[in-house]
């Protein structure tokens, strides 16, 4: 598996805390503990982690996991 | 909107936060939301918050900041022509604070009182608002008194939000000065007012019992799209630029925001004045709650411009750029 997907796969265990398989196609939405502020939480940890910034239309146009990976991807 | 206030300097900031601190150690007591509020005052920026009891309110936290003007600038209660207090945590929808306030300041009966409902917009309208009529009218001594207690709406299940908004009430004193100038652009998006709210605190909803409600990301939207075009805007306006100005004091929503809004207009991180740490978000009083939290620093710059920017609830926004070289900047006081 790619090194950035499952480490943003750790990421998102972490804030969501998440059963369920996460794969590029997982919608953030679908998270049980997906609510506003650990929207927030998994910008800020993403752009920690991976010590990347994402622009605005970046964070807002990610719905998928796969978007978020795309974004990490195309700044490392 | 744009607008010019002339002739009017702020001689005075004081600001009052109750003594009862509230610690992000209070809040770490169950396992399964650990990691949660971690990650969560650390993307926030806060490690404590400052949180009224019962019986107080807004009202006494400006009242002591009030008081504490009037005696450092020396000034008789007497020769003070407005008063305009800015609040969304009131403590009667009628009669107004500013009234209750200008009977225990004993001011004049010609002074002028009147309250203004706004939230973490409220500083920058505020000013603009007191320093319009004061030039207007020629008025020579005015206070702006701005504050809130919205710690007092926050569930107690609802811990981030207990640990990110603090209470904090502040004193503004300004008089009649030659040759000063502040720019200042506002405005609303009045379609975001639903994401940021007071529900069950008016006659809209039957009961009354203020309960806080926000949409975090919404309002993160609404403020990282708005507030850089705004700064840009009035850099245009006030024919300024970044190297004009010593400090940039937004309202202290949350430390991610500030960054990501710093970082889009290109503001290097130690013009960037943060209160929140210590103080949480203090609503409409973050900002003079930052002015005096980082007054050593304001003091020591050979710059005395600074910009201002409050935006939140409404969704209302405003920016201003102003000047401190004859400012008083009053230690925070704990009451």
């Amino acid at each position: 598996m790619d090194k950035n997907f499952s480490k943003l796969k750790n990421i998102i265990l972490t804030i969501f805390n998440n059963e369920k398989k996460i794969e590029h196609s997982t919608k953030l939405k679908s998270f049980k503990k997906y609510d506003s502020l650990n929207h927030l939480n998994l910008v800020f940890l993403i752009q920690k982690k991976f010590n990347i910034k994402l622009t605005l239309k970046e964070i807002e146009n990610s719905n998928t996991v796969g978007d978020l990976h795309k974004n990490i991807t195309k700044k490392i | 909107m744009m607008c010019i206030s002339k002739k009017v300097r702020i001689k005075a900031i004081s600001v009052t936060v109750p003594k009862k601190v509230y610690k992000l150690s209070n809040i770490l007591n169950k396992k399964s939301e650990k990691n949660k509020i971690i990650n969560s005052s650390k993307m926030l920026g806060v490690n404590q918050c400052h949180k009224t009891n019962e019986s107080t309110t807004t009202l006494d936290l400006c009242y002591n900041s009030a008081k504490d003007v009037i005696r450092t600038l020396k000034w008789s209660p007497k020769n003070i022509d407005i008063l305009v207090f800015v609040t969304q945590t009131p403590d009667y929808l009628m009669p107004a604070c500013s009234n209750i306030i200008h009977h225990k300041l004993q001011l004049k009966k010609e002074c002028v009182c009147y309250d203004i409902n706004l939230g973490c917009s409220g500083y920058v309208y505020g000013l603009w608002n007191i320093t319009s009529i004061m030039q207007a009218n020629k008025y020579k001594k005015g206070l702006l008194l701005v504050g809130d207690t919205i710690s007092k709406t926050v569930k107690s299940s609802d811990k981030i939000n207990k640990l990110l908004f603090g209470d904090s009430g502040s004193a503004t004193a300004l008089s009649h000065g030659i040759n000063n100038k502040m720019y200042f652009i506002m405005g609303s998006e009045g379609k975001g007012s639903k994401n940021l709210m007071l529900k069950k605190s008016g006659f809209r909803d039957k009961k009354f019992n203020p309960e806080f409600y926000m949409d975090g990301k919404e309002v993160f939207y609404f403020a990282v799209k708005n507030v850089p075009k705004l700064i840009k805007d009035l850099f245009t306006f006030s024919k300024t630029k970044i190297s004009n100005i010593s400090f940039f004091v937004f309202h202290q929503a949350n430390k991610f925001m500030l960054n990501k809004i710093a970082e889009n207009i290109g503001i290097a991180d130690k013009k960037l004045l943060f209160s929140i740490k210590n103080y949480g978000n203090t609503s409409s009083a973050s900002i003079p709650t930052t002015i005096c939290h980082e007054k050593e620093k304001i003091n020591k710059s050979k710059i005395k411009d600074i910009i201002i920017s409050g935006f939140g609830a409404g969704f209302s926004f405003g920016a201003a750029t102003i000047n401190l070289s004859k400012t008083k900047l009053l230690k925070i006081k704990k009451i």
